[in-house]
This record gives C-alpha cells, sequence and structure tokens, in this order.
C-alpha cells in the first residue's frame, strides 16, 4: 500500500466531495490508515478456579513441545501461541487467595485491608493500583494515533451481579474497579445504542455540566469529591460521541434477550464474542478484557453433563478421578472458546492489509490460581495467541517461580509503553520477561 | 403503649451518655488494673501491635480490633502472647490487658469512637432510581390501586363479541389461568360457538429481571401487560391443534402491571388456553395467587438497562461512589425512557389531554414531570432551564420531550436527593427515600413547601401516611429477605444420589413458602419475635409429604403447625437451611456464620487462607459435626470458629435440605451448642428451640436488627446519627413491643434529625484514668 501525503490526499483519492471531508477526517479508522500504523491489540480472557496442571501444561520445553489435552483446541494456532510456566503471583498481604489470585493478576500489587470499611459485612479490600489492560489503554489514547473512541472495552459472561474483590479484575485505578458487562444487549447498547440519539444527549451535557456547578456551590468541600469526579465523567461522554467509524459501520444485531442464567452461558459467550469482533473490526477500542464468570465461578456446566459446580468441584483432591476428569473437561470448554475467538481473528483479514487481525491480536488466557484444590499463587496459568505484542511465538517456556509483574511490563513494552515498574516494584526486579 | 416522641428520644441519649461516661471512667478498683493494663502493653505488646493498637508492619500488620468481650479476650491473650511466650502473663495480668485494649481501641464502640461514621454525601442507587422513574411517570397517569386482601384476578365470561354486543354470564375471581371448553357446556346459557373470557387485574413482580410468559392456545388469545394497547403476546391466529408463544419482559421487584388475558372463540374445535410464567432463575410454572389482584393500574414505566451493581461491602447498598459505567447506564437509561415517552406521549398522560399535540398541554405535564423529578416546585428560571429551553428552535415535540427527559432524569438534584432546598424539602426527600426507595409524592411535595414538614408533630403523620403505602410493604419484605441473606437466591441443587426429590420444583415452593412466612411479618404489625419462635410453616402438599404436615397430596400451600418444635420461626425453614449447606451435607459453619454475622450482629474476619473442607471418603464414620470440629481445631482457625461453631451446631437437626433429623450415619444427632455474648456471659442451648428462647429476649439480636432494618432502609450508618442510636432504638424496637412500624416512626425521625446528637460529638477523646 503505497503512503498518501496526507490524510486530506487520501479523502481525495477515495473521490469524496468536499462537503463530507470534515466528517470522514476525524474517522479513526482512515486517519490510521493513512498513516500505516500497526493495530496492536491485546484480549485478555479469564476463567476460574485454577487447572490441572499435568492436563494443561506441555512437558516439553522449546519450540518443539507437544499440546496436553486442555489445549488442544488450540492445535492450528500451535505456531503461534505461548506457554509460560512457572510465572508466579508473589503478591501476598490481605485476602485469600482466590481475592489475590483476581485482585492481583493484572495489577500486581496487594489488596487494600479491608479498607471499604467493614460494617455488618465482609470488608471488600479493592486492589490498591491500576492494573496493567488500563495502563496500557492510557497509554495508547494519550497518542493521537492509537486514540480510540472507548479505548478498552470490558466483556464479561455469568459475572455475579454483586461488586466484590472476587468478581473484579480489571481496576482503572487504586480502589476503582472496573465492572465488566455481562449482558450482551447492554454491550451492543454501549457501541451503538446512543447513535440515532446522540443529538439529544449532546445538547443536553451542557446543561448538566451547569448544574452540576451549581449544586457544587451547595455542598462541602468533601461532597465535592464526587462532584468532581461527576463531572469529569461527563465530558469523557461528551468525548465518545464524537463521529467515529462507528458511523458507517453495519451495526450487528443480537437475538431476542437471554436470560442471564448459567445455562445460557455458551449462547451468551458466543454473543459477546461476536461482539467483540465487532467491536474489533469497527476499531472501537484496542484493550479488550473476557471474563468469564468470576474468581470462585460456580459455573455448572451442564451442557457438558456436568452437575456440580466449579468451584466445589475445584476443591476435590487429586485422587477424586472423576472430579479430575470433570475439571479437564471444563477448562477444555473454556479453551475452545479461545480457539473459536483466535480462529475468528485469524479468518479476518486486517483492513489496511496487514495481515489477519489474529497478526496484531495477542489474546493472553490467564486464571487467579495454578490449581484449584491447592490453591497456589504458583504456576498461575498464562498462555499467548497470536502475534499482536510481536514476541517469538511457536514455544513453550518454562521459568523458575518468577514473580507475575514481569509479564505484566512485557505486556506495556510490546505495546512500546517503556515502564520500568508495574504495580508492586520488588517483584519487577529484572524486568520485563524476554519474550521476543 | 408508650410512643417514643422527640423529648423522650433527647432523655434517652442522655441516659445513654451517662452509662456510657461511666463505662468511659473505670472505677478507682478499676482504673488501677487499667493502668496495670496499659503498662503491660505497652511493653509487651506494643512492639508488635502498635501503641494504639494500629499494627506494625513487619511484625503483625493487621490493626487490633475485634468484637470478643473482655473476658474472651482475657482468654486468648492468656493463651497466645506474647508471641513465643505463651501464658507467660498471669489470668489476672491478661485480663488487665484485655480491658484496656478493649476501651482504648479493640471493641467496636472504641472503634466508632475513635473515628466515628459519618453520613455519605450519596447519589441514588441504581434500584431507587429505578423506582423513582417508574413512580415518576405515575405523577401524570395515577397510580395503582392498593391492593386488597383477596387475591386473584377477575375473571368474565361473555356471549357475543368483546365490543359489541357482549353479554356478561359470569363473574368471579379467579387465579387458575387455565381453562378448558368441555362437555357437557359448562356454562349452559352460552352459545357454544360464540364466547370471549377475560381475566384481568394487576400482577406484582416479585423480583427484578427479565420474565418469560408462555401461552398455550387453541382459540383467539392475546395476552396484554403492562400496556393495554399493544399485546405482549398476540395469538389472535392459531391453529386448531394447540400453538404454544412465548415473550419476555423486564420487570421490577415490586411493581404492579396490568394484565389483561384476553380470549375469544369463533368455532373453533376443542378449545383451551393457559397461561405460565418462568420468573428470572425460576422455572416454568403457574403464576401464584398471591402475584395476583383483581385491581386496576396504569401502566408502569420500567428501566431494563442493566447498571453496575451498587457497592454493598458494608452490609447495604449505597451510591457513595461513581463510575464511568455508572454514568454511561444513566444516560442510557434515560434514552431508554425519552424514547418510550416521546414515541407515546399519549399513554403516559392523563385521559383528558385534549390534544396530544398541544404544545402548551404537553409542556405543561413535562413540567409537572420535572417538578416531581426535582421533588419542589419549579421556579420561572427553572422551568426555562428545563423545559421552554428544549421546545424552541424547530425542535421536533418528539425531540422535545426526548430532551427534557434525559435532562431531568441526568441531572444532579435529581441524582443526588437532600442537598439542596428547604429543610421540609430534604426531610421528605429523605423520608421517601427511606421508606419508598422513591421520590416524595405530590402531597408531600406541597407539606414541603408549606413549611409543615420539620418537626416531630409535623413529620410523624408523614411517616405514618407512608407506611401504609404498599411500596413500605414490599420494601420491608426485601429487607428481612436482605437480613436473612436471601434476597438474591441462588441455585440450590442438591446431590442426586442423596436428595433426588429436590427439584428445581421444590426450591421453588420452598422459596414462596419463606416468602409467604415473612410476609406475615410485612402486612400486619405482628410481634418480630415470632420471627424466631413461631412453630409454624407454610407448606403445600407435594412439601408435606417431605418436610411433614401431613397434608393431602393436592393441598394448596397453608400455614401448618409442626409438631415437637421442629419448627422454630424462620431459623428452622427449609428454605434457609437448605441455603445455607453443602450440595451433600448440612454446614454448620455456613449456619453459624449467618447466625453469628446476620443475627448476632457480630463481626467475623474472612478466613486466612481458603481451606478444603474434609470430605467425607477422607473422614469415613465422622459426623458433620465432628468432622467440622476437627477441620477447625487449629488455634488461628478457633479466633472465630469458637463463635461460630457452637451456633452452628445447634442446627445439625436439620440436614442439607432442612429436612429435620435425629440421626446421622446411624449416630444420634448432636445439636447441642453455646454462645458467649458480649457482656461476656457464656448461654448453653441443647437444641434450636433454646437458642431461639435466648435470641428473642437478646439485646444483642434486637441491636443488630434494628441497625440493619435503618441502615437497609436509610442507607447510612447508624452511629453518625449518634452512637447511641442502635441501643435507643432498640429500646424503641422494646417499647413498641416488637412491632416495626412504630419503631419505622422513631427511624423517621431519627432520618430528619437536622444534626446528630451523638453523645461522643464533644467528647472525642476517650478518657483513661
Amino acid at each position: 500500500m503505497s503512503n498518501y501525503y496526507s490524510r486530506r490526499e487520501f479523502a481525495k483519492s477515495l473521490g469524496i466531495g468536499a462537503g463530507a471531508l470534515p466528517f470522514l477526517l476525524n474517522l479513526g479508522s482512515l486517519a490510521n490508515a493513512a498513516t500505516e500504523t500497526l493495530k496492536q491489540r491485546l484480549i485478555i480472557v479469564f476463567s476460574p478456579n485454577g487447572v490441572i496442571p499435568p492436563n494443561f501444561w506441555p512437558d516439553e520445553e522449546g519450540d518443539q513441545f507437544n499440546l496436553k489435552r486442555i489445549m488442544a483446541p488450540l492445535e492450528p494456532f500451535k505456531s503461534k501461541l505461548l506457554t509460560l510456566h512457572g510465572v508466579s503471583d508473589k503478591i501476598r498481604g490481605d485476602g485469600d487467595n482466590h481475592m489475590r489470585g483476581m485482585g492481583c493478576l493484572l495489577t500486581g500489587i496487594e489488596l487494600y485491608p479491608g479498607n471499604i470499611q467493614g460494617g455488618s459485612d465482609t470488608p471488600a479490600g479493592w486492589a490498591s493500583g491500576i492494573s496493567i489492560d488500563q495502563e496500557i489503554k492510557n497509554y495508547l489514547q494519550s497518542k493521537p494515533e492509537t486514540q480510540t473512541r472507548f479505548g478498552s472495552l470490558e466483556f464479561g459472561v455469568g459475572v455475579p451481579s454483586r461488586a466484590d474483590t472476587w468478581t473484579r479484575m480489571v481496576y482503572s485505578g487504586p480502589n476503582r474497579p472496573v465492572s465488566p458487562l455481562d449482558d450482551p444487549h447492554a454491550m451492543l447498547n454501549k457501541l451503538y445504542g446512543q447513535r440515532k440519539d446522540q443529538e439529544s444527549v449532546r445538547s443536553i451535557l451542557d446543561d448538566v455540566q451547569a448544574d452540576l456547578a451549581k449544586l457544587r456551590s451547595k455542598v462541602s468541600q468533601e461532597d465535592r469529591r464526587l462532584l468532581d469526579e461527576h463531572e469529569a465523567l461527563v465530558r469523557e461522554f461528551e468525548k465518545q460521541l464524537a463521529p467515529s467509524a462507528a458511523d458507517n459501520h453495519v451495526v450487528p444485531t443480537l437475538d431476542a434477550k437471554l436470560e442471564d442464567s448459567n445455562d445460557n452461558i455458551p449462547t451468551l459467550t458466543r454473543q459477546q464474542m461476536d461482539l467483540m469482533l465487532h467491536a474489533i473490526q469497527a476499531d472501537f477500542a484496542r484493550i479488550f478484557t473476557f471474563q468469564f464468570t468470576n474468581s470462585v465461578g460456580q459455573a455448572k456446566m451442564r451442557w457438558l453433563g456436568i452437575e456440580e459446580d466449579h468451584h466445589g468441584l475445584s476443591h476435590e483432591p487429586d485422587s477424586n478421578e472423576q472430579a479430575v476428569e470433570k475439571l479437564t473437561k471444563i477448562n477444555t470448554w473454556y479453551c475452545e472458546q479461545i480457539a473459536y475467538l483466535a480462529q475468528k481473528l485469524s479468518d479476518t483479514p486486517e483492513p489496511n492489509g496487514n495481515g489477519s487481525m489474529l497478526d496484531n491480536t495477542t489474546i493472553l488466557w490467564t486464571n487467579e490460581l495454578g490449581k484449584g484444590n491447592s490453591h497456589t499463587l504458583e504456576n498461575i496459568p498464562f498462555v499467548l495467541i497470536g502475534g499482536g505484542l510481536g514476541f517469538r511465538m511457536g514455544r513453550s517456556l518454562k521459568f523458575k517461580s518468577t514473580p507475575h509483574n514481569r509479564l505484566l511490563l512485557s505486556l506495556a513494552h510490546g505495546f512500546g509503553h517503556q515502564i520500568t515498574r508495574f504495580g508492586n516494584e520488588n517483584y519487577c526486579g529484572d524486568g520485563p520477561l524476554s519474550l521476543t | 403503649m408508650r410512643r417514643l416522641n422527640r423529648s423522650n428520644l433527647v432523655k434517652l441519649s442522655q441516659a445513654a451518655l451517662l452509662a456510657w461516661m461511666s463505662f468511659a471512667q473505670p472505677s478507682e478498683a478499676l482504673s488501677q488494673d487499667f493502668q496495670q493494663g496499659k503498662e503491660i502493653y505497652q511493653t509487651k505488646c506494643a512492639q508488635c501491635h502498635g501503641s494504639a493498637g494500629q499494627g506494625v508492619a513487619e511484625h503483625f500488620q493487621d490493626p487490633l480490633t475485634g468484637d470478643l468481650s473482655i473476658k474472651e479476650l482475657a482468654s486468648v491473650i492468656h493463651e497466645t502472647m506474647p508471641e513465643g511466650e505463651p501464658k507467660s502473663l498471669t489470668p489476672d495480668q491478661a485480663a488487665s490487658v484485655a480491658s484496656f485494649v478493649h476501651h482504648e481501641f479493640y471493641s467496636p464502640y472504641a472503634q466508632l469512637r475513635n473515628s466515628p461514621p459519618k453520613k455519605a454525601f450519596s447519589r441514588l442507587t441504581a434500584d431507587q432510581y429505578k423506582r423513582s422513574v417508574a413512580d415518576l411517570m405515575s405523577v401524570c397517569i395515577g397510580r395503582a390501586q392498593p391492593w386488597t386482601q383477596e387475591r386473584g384476578l377477575q375473571r368474565v365470561i361473555a356471549q357475543g363479541e368483546w365490543n359489541k354486543d357482549r353479554k356478561e354470564v359470569e363473574k368471579k375471581v379467579d387465579s387458575q389461568l387455565v381453562w378448558e371448553w368441555t362437555e357437557p357446556k359448562p356454562i349452559p346459557e352460552v352459545d357454544h360457538e360464540r364466547w370471549q373470557i377475560r381475566w384481568s387485574g394487576t400482577l406484582l413482580a416479585p423480583i427484578t429481571g427479565t420474565y418469560e410468559f408462555i401461552l398455550d392456545s387453541t382459540i383467539n388469545t392475546k395476552f396484554f401487560l403492562n400496556d393495554e394497547r399493544n399485546p405482549l403476546i398476540d395469538a389472535s391466529v392459531v391453529s386448531y391443534e394447540s400453538s404454544t408463544n412465548s415473550a419476555t419482559i423486564h420487570l421490577v421487584a415490586g411493581q404492579v402491571y396490568r394484565f389483561v388475558l384476553d380470549a375469544s372463540r369463533h368455532k373453533e374445535p376443542k378449545p383451551k388456553l393457559s397461561l405460565t410464567w418462568k420468573p428470572p432463575s425460576g422455572i416454568q410454572g403457574p403464576i401464584p395467587e398471591s402475584y395476583l389482584s383483581a385491581t386496576w393500574a396504569p401502566a408502569c414505566l420500567t428501566v431494563s438497562t442493566q447498571f453496575p451493581p451498587d457497592d454493598a461491602s458494608v452490609g447495604y447498598e449505597r451510591g457513595t461512589s461513581i463510575s464511568k459505567e455508572w454514568f454511561e447506564a444513566l444516560v442510557f437509561s434515560a434514552i431508554e425512557v425519552g424514547n418510550q415517552l416521546a414515541s407515546d406521549p399519549k399513554r403516559w398522560m392523563p385521559k383528558e389531554a385534549n390534544d396530544p399535540n398541544n404544545v402548551e398541554h404537553i409542556k405543561k405535564w413535562c413540567a409537572l414531570w420535572v417538578s416531581s423529578a426535582l421533588r419542589r416546585p419549579l421556579s420561572d428560571e427553572d422551568k426555562l432551564h428545563y423545559i421552554d429551553a428544549h421546545f424552541d428552535n424547530g425542535t421536533t415535540l418528539e425531540n422535545s420531550i426526548k430532551k427534557v427527559c434525559i435532562l431531568a432524569l441526568t441531572s444532579p438534584e435529581f441524582q443526588y436527593p437532600a442537598t439542596t432546598g428547604t429543610d421540609d424539602e430534604k426531610n421528605i426527600a429523605r423520608l421517601a427515600l427511606a421508606f419508598w426507595d422513591s421520590l416524595p409524592d405530590a402531597w408531600m411535595i406541597e407539606k414541603a413547601a408549606k413549611q409543615e414538614a420539620h418537626t416531630p408533630e409535623q413529620l410523624r403523620p408523614i411517616i405514618d401516611r407512608m407506611l401504609q403505602d404498599p411500596r413500605f410493604e414490599r420494601k420491608l419484605l426485601r429487607f428481612y429477605l436482605e437480613w436473612l441473606g436471601v434476597h438474591s437466591g441462588k441455585d440450590l441443587s442438591k446431590s442426586k444420589e442423596r436428595f433426588a426429590m429436590f427439584d428445581p420444583a421444590i426450591e421453588s415452593s420452598l422459596r414462596f413458602s419463606l416468602e409467604l412466612q415473612l410476609e406475615d411479618f410485612t402486612k400486619t404489625d405482628a410481634d418480630l419475635r415470632g420471627l424466631f419462635s413461631s412453630d409454624s410453616v407454610y407448606l403445600d402438599g407435594k412439601l408435606s409429604s417431605h418436610f411433614g404436615g401431613g397434608l393431602e397430596p393436592a393441598s394448596p400451600m397453608v400455614k401448618v403447625s409442626m409438631p415437637e418444635q421442629r419448627a422454630v420461626g424462620v431459623l428452622s425453614h427449609p428454605y434457609l437451611q437448605a441455603y445455607y449447606a453443602y450440595h451433600d451435607s448440612s454446614s454448620p459453619i455456613h449456619r453459624g456464620v449467618f447466625l453469628a454475622k446476620r443475627i448476632l450482629g457480630r463481626t467475623l474476619r474472612p478466613p486466612v487462607d481458603a481451606i478444603v473442607p474434609i470430605s467425607e471418603e477422607t473422614a469415613p464414620g465422622l459426623t458433620t459435626r465432628e468432622r467440622v470440629a476437627k477441620q477447625t481445631s487449629g488455634a488461628m482457625c478457633q479466633s472465630c470458629h469458637r463463635i461460630i461453631n457452637p451456633l452452628g451446631f445447634v442446627f445439625e437437626n436439620y440436614d442439607a435440605i432442612g429436612r429435620f433429623r435425629t440421626e446421622e450415619s446411624g449416630k444420634p444427632v448432636d445439636a447441642t451448642g453455646s454462645y458467649v455474648t458480649n457482656s461476656g456471659d457464656q448461654v448453653e442451648f441443647r437444641n434450636l428451640k433454646e437458642l431461639s428462647n435466648f435470641l428473642v429476649d437478646s439485646p444483642e439480636v434486637h441491636q443488630a436488627i434494628v441497625k440493619q432494618l435503618f441502615q437497609f432502609f436509610n442507607k447510612q450508618p447508624l452511629a453518625a446519627y449518634g452512637l447511641d442510636q442502635p441501643e435507643l432504638l432498640a429500646k424503641s424496637l422494646q417499647n413498641h413491643g416488637f412491632k416495626v412500624r412504630p419503631l419505622m416512626q422513631d427511624i423517621g425521625l431519627v432520618i430528619c434529625r437536622p444534626e446528630p446528637q451523638s453523645p461522643l460529638a464533644q467528647s472525642n477523646n476517650p478518657q483513661t484514668p
């Protein structure tokens, strides 16, 4: 593809009339096509309750390795696969392992000690730092050439409708968990909903700002904090309303609303993944998280003939062969979903001709525990698929109890965000893992 | 009965102050002890725990706080401290340290005193927002008729065509939404081939979520829900064989929806129809009679936009934080409402509207609507800002209405109630949220405008009127479910090998039975102690075959008195017992934690590490009680399990699905237990009945329930209204014969009190000898 002299020239070459120019020039995707930036993306997929290590990790090390049962669905992507055995969540402090496994997974930093003041109920204790996906998102959003409408999108499936340390892994800052959207219709609405109502909303946002200012003068200094945040949210929303590629993108359709129930998890997963693919194609965001249920997730995979809940099963001892078999099936099912996502990305060419979408996307599949019944935070499952971050793929790597903060650093570096510390700096010792 | 008025409240508050002062200044004999405790603490404990119990990073990080009594604390100190040299302190020395620590920073009281909680500046919670929006619409079109005691829909059978030559031949209240025209004719005077049947009334949604309605019919049938013009299910064309149609709709818990099922026969063979539902996370079945009433309701506007869950980490939902997801949901929901309103204004404006295209007329209704949202009359400036400004500039009528709506719903004044305005306006805003989770109505707004809503004498009748409203009754039911910890429900499915009969239908009936039992305490002002002591339970024929009660198999749900102390209020309710149990066995730990935290109001720390329960296979021959005792015998575990286990064991007469048992794996059940009160007295129980006798008289339980009631209703910490409030309100509950509504009167007055009258407000420095 030739380099166009300017965006204006590029638009001209498409034969678009001058009247449409100001509008078109705001389109993120066209702007990018002109500047030839690679659209790097990261998708973090979470599934809960640890894995069955012997059925998960390849025995061999290096580029000659065999996939075990759980990862067998990823066979077609073996050359684009990187398994990282021996990377461990070293963060200690408050909370049980399920809590820390979740809250420190992407933040790499301790949980606050039940600081959301414990009354008659369990104190919450959110993570005390930002998560890596949000860190990278902020980095991408700070540069015009990588800015997108949402920056990041947080998907979920079957996430219980309660906010606590077990249900949140994404943090926009210390004490600021981000809730995943687990209703495909709500996600569709977020992506495309306000298109026809943009004008009505835009016209009242100034009024809302004015009202906030009025109210602000009537409350105490301390209470203003919330109103200031409110004001910032209004401004941020205003930016989202700016015209974007969505305006000439085909809006996906969804079947009638499904109940957010256990048995609908397979269908909801498919719907959410398809929406994510749409969002990728429309370049709404570069960073995605996909959260299956939650830490201590209790999905009952009746569709696999498994009646017991996942977390209950994960407590069974290794000697319980039936449980091991069921857990292997459960984890294989999660892997199949990831394989579906990878396949779709691999089948979709980048609009600017830079290979397939999988070539520019890295999927990171992870978990809050290494193994369910021991609740260990050693050997946390970290499996990467795709070429988004420029790592050398097609390998099975084995580390020796290496802090996962270093992997989080590698993700940032993959995007060119050269931070030297992330989360608890005591675990960032030798810098990013060398994966290239 | 003596009612607490404001001056009584003040007196009580002074009494509590004196009581506290005497506690704050130990007597001389005690003070020697206290001084000794202080010295020992500073020399032997402070280096790990910090001089004020705040913790020391490299030793013991956690602050030294908890709710053990001084006696229990002394025993823990004696047994385990100092680290490495347990038992090096004499019991007396340990006791003096305990008394110092307890007073200075350990006890819940000391914690509150050292950092008194404050009222938090809050927005509407998602639930309050949705209820407020629903009530907003009723400002223009009226509210649902209050329900009578009678349940069921009005069923009319008529000859001829509904809107033409209809002749009613039968009219009755009926709750069976099944109809089959059989031979011989069920109603002789009706022409075989041309008749109509219509059920009409209202439906109460028990929980929030998506409901599915399933219509099976061989004749022309339409089902209308919440909209009398557009059917939710239109089965006007059916094949002569039975055809099934279904549709889903989002409903909000506690809201009442207009319900009409209309069918007519015109020569179709084998006429029959049935309507069933599938509530959120429930199973398909007939709509229970208790959710149907032969009354009328206008359309109810329902917000279906999903909001992120509100923070509930302190035990009740509150709107003290905001996020991007919240703001987006707010805007999307405002658009959703705006679209509903603007696309069909006639539906949301009064019938007497002359011409829906008359702009002035529509502006008038919009003004009423905005005024209701802001909870006050509008000034001329407001009218310009919220209404007129959006009707000019050649905007279409539809867009104008939409903009007014979006602006009102996203306006900070609507979102942050009781922030501006007069005291009267703030009071009615707070009360409406507390008792209805919604907006004050026009009557209250008028009271506030006339400045008749600030003295206790003025507020009492206002509160009393609110407590008669069905919205209060439903909020009270939600409270009870939340208090028992079962509000959101969960999948209770049990081991198929052991409890084959425990199917989803049984689970759903048990839930219904629990709700009926709780409704005995919402519909009337029954003595609350009955929650712990009643010997009755609601059962139907099917439940009775498993849980006793001796009912006929086809019996509908009725209240049954159970023999031999098998039923002990809601505590022994099978739904609750099944809820706090594993899928194959009972769980004394879950049940003990439930009792300690929810009923007794104790604070328990989460376990340090997740522990794998000992499975039955690895410990054959042990009873559940023995397994749990073995598993939690470690010293670390015991700091909490010494409270949890002896409470949980008392429930051992109930298995994993709540059936009464006297044996487990061939061994007799041991359901004895004990509890150390927060004043240090040890109480022993031989069974659940004895535990229940203790609970009904326990001041701890009374304080725990008033605190939870207050915080659930008002969504603010009770201690922010004065550290003595739990005690005062518990007294109020006792003085009012354990009736909820009189207690709520007092709670309403506390909510409206201008300044917190905390006895400690002036004395922030703890008095030490």
